[in-house]
């Protein structure tokens, strides 16, 4: 049997690279995938810290691009050679939630290395992996135009995510207040810039962090040193931002939105939560006639054009990447992960 | 054919794995801290199965019952053959409008996970009753 080298959760805080069997194509629509290039997202947090339980002895990973090895019989769109980036969530297309253009709700919602319950997708960190629904769920790198692999890689999930939350909302000429300077919400900062924002403000704690935003034209406001919902208040003639993105997944990041965005304002927010429930001021709330939105990424419905805009050279969201490792290191660069100790950390499958 | 005869044997085999499980060393005590009512609607044939996952013993019967369902989840009894033996992907019989579920999605992800380590207790319940049918 072949085998290749995957990145194992074998049970919460424990990653091995292991030998495990190369996949097979089962399915018409599946294609097998080379792994290029794949990355280590913040939501691959949530099993490994056990904060999402899965089974033990997952592959992980759903950040990746690659060269396609084999194609399934129903595949019509990428043959054999080509190189793609797959979308992290996988949907059917087909049931009452795919035709209603929400991929990301897809009744049958598959997720690449989130075990049984997402479908038992096997991730992408790994020398090989299968991509189902193929033709939804892939894009061929474009050959011509700017961007890197590197770049390209991130329409998988960071980029779309931090683009979608704020494409849903933003208007020429709005403020948008990003929550949380990690890679989902500076990307979310680089989409505002792109999408005709005159003012991008971005809330963290992290020094670090913040610069990075500044670099990328967001005006940097730290937590720990200022009142987020002064300083937005201020820089809005005490309006509020039109656009809030909450890209940190936490209560406490979720009331700090609350307090920053305008009254018939917007918050959006691609942070992951699982909590059962969260106390909100829902009165305030409902006074100001806020729109909340929130849920898995459509993250099909956005790789086009975050692609495209990376071959028109308009976002470039490869500069958030702080680590490159093989990934025979990939127990270290988890551990570095988790201790913040890395923004964002790209894997070499083949090294 | 329908896998199973009638409703005693889904009580016999499906609902014998959800007794079994509540003394797995790994999903057992995960189950009864979940604290959830569970009610299976099984079609072909017709069976009602109430899973009560609450300490100190989970307790699973089938037949109505006048609590408060959690969870509830409609499928064919085969489905839920093929799910407990790991050859039914649910993601997929979601979609397909195969399998049904109403409740917190949160609470039902939460569980899922759970069942995987009790498949091969499944298979081995199963496992007379596939050698009679051979």
């Amino acid at each position: 049997m072949a085998t290749m080298k995957a990145v194992v959760l074998r049970e919460p805080h424990k990653i091995e690279v292991m030998d495990v069997p190369k996949p097979e194509i089962t399915d018409p629509g599946d294609v097998l995938m080379r792994v290029d290039l794949t990355a280590i997202c913040g939501t691959d947090l949530h099993p490994f810290e056990g904060r999402i339980v899965i089974e033990d002895d997952v592959i992980l990973g759903h950040e990746f691009l690659g060269t396609i090895e084999a194609v399934g019989s129903g595949v019509n769109l990428v043959s054999e050679g080509d190189r793609a980036v797959a979308s992290c969530v996988v949907s059917c297309g087909s049931c009452y939630t795919c035709r209603r253009n929400r991929p990301g709700q897809c009744l049958g919602t598959m997720i690449f290395g989130l075990g049984l319950t997402f479908g038992s997708l096997s991730g992408g960190q790994a020398e090989y992996v299968i991509v189902p629904n193929a033709d939804r769920t892939l894009r061929k790198l474009p050959e011509a135009g700017k961007g890197t692999d590197e770049d390209k890689l991130f329409v998988g999930d960071i980029m779309a995510t931090g683009y979608e939350a704020v494409r849903k909302f933003i208007q020429p000429g709005d403020t948008v207040a990003v929550v949380g300077a990690g890679p989902v919400g500076l990307c979310a900062a680089m989409a505002a810039n792109v999408l005709g924002a005159s003012q991008t403000i971005v809330v963290d704690k992290v020094g670090v962090r913040l610069k990075e935003a500044e670099a990328i034209g967001a005006i940097p406001v730290n937590a720990t040193e200022t009142d987020p919902a002064e300083a937005v208040q201020d820089l809005t003639d005490w309006r509020g931002a039109d656009v809030v993105i909450d890209a940190v997944g936490h209560p406490s990041a979720l009331l700090s939105a609350c307090s920053l965005v305008r009254s018939g304002g917007a918050i959006s927010i691609p942070g992951v939560y699982t909590e059962d429930s969260i106390e909100l001021p829902f009165g305030d709330l409902y006074l100001k006639g806020v729109t909340i939105a929130q849920g898995v990424a459509n993250i099909t419905n956005y790789m086009d054009e975050t692609l495209a805009l990376i071959g028109a050279g308009k976002l470039d969201p490869s500069r958030f990447i702080s680590h490159r490792m093989p990934m025979t290191e990939a127990a270290e660069a988890y551990r570095m992960f988790h201790e913040h100790e890395a923004t964002k950390i790209v894997l070499d499958p083949t090294a | 054919m329908a896998y199973f005869a009638d409703s005693n044997e889904v009580d016999k085999y499906i609902g014998g794995v959800f007794r079994a499980a509540n003394d797995h060393a790994e999903s057992g005590p995960k189950m009864r801290a979940a604290g959830l009512n569970l009610r299976v609607l099984y079609t072909d044939p017709d069976t009602e199965m109430w899973v009560k996952m609450h300490e100190p013993a989970m307790e699973v019967h089938t037949g109505a019952d006048d609590d408060k369902a959690d969870i509830t989840l409609m499928m064919r009894a085969d489905t839920g053959d093929k799910f407990w033996r790991g050859d039914y992907n649910l993601a997929v019989g979601l979609a397909k409008g195969e399998v049904k579920a109403k409740g917190p999605v949160n609470k039902i992800l939460k569980l899922v996970p759970l069942t995987k380590p009790l498949f091969p207790m499944y298979r081995d319940l199963v496992a007379d009753k596939d050698a009679q049918s051979a």
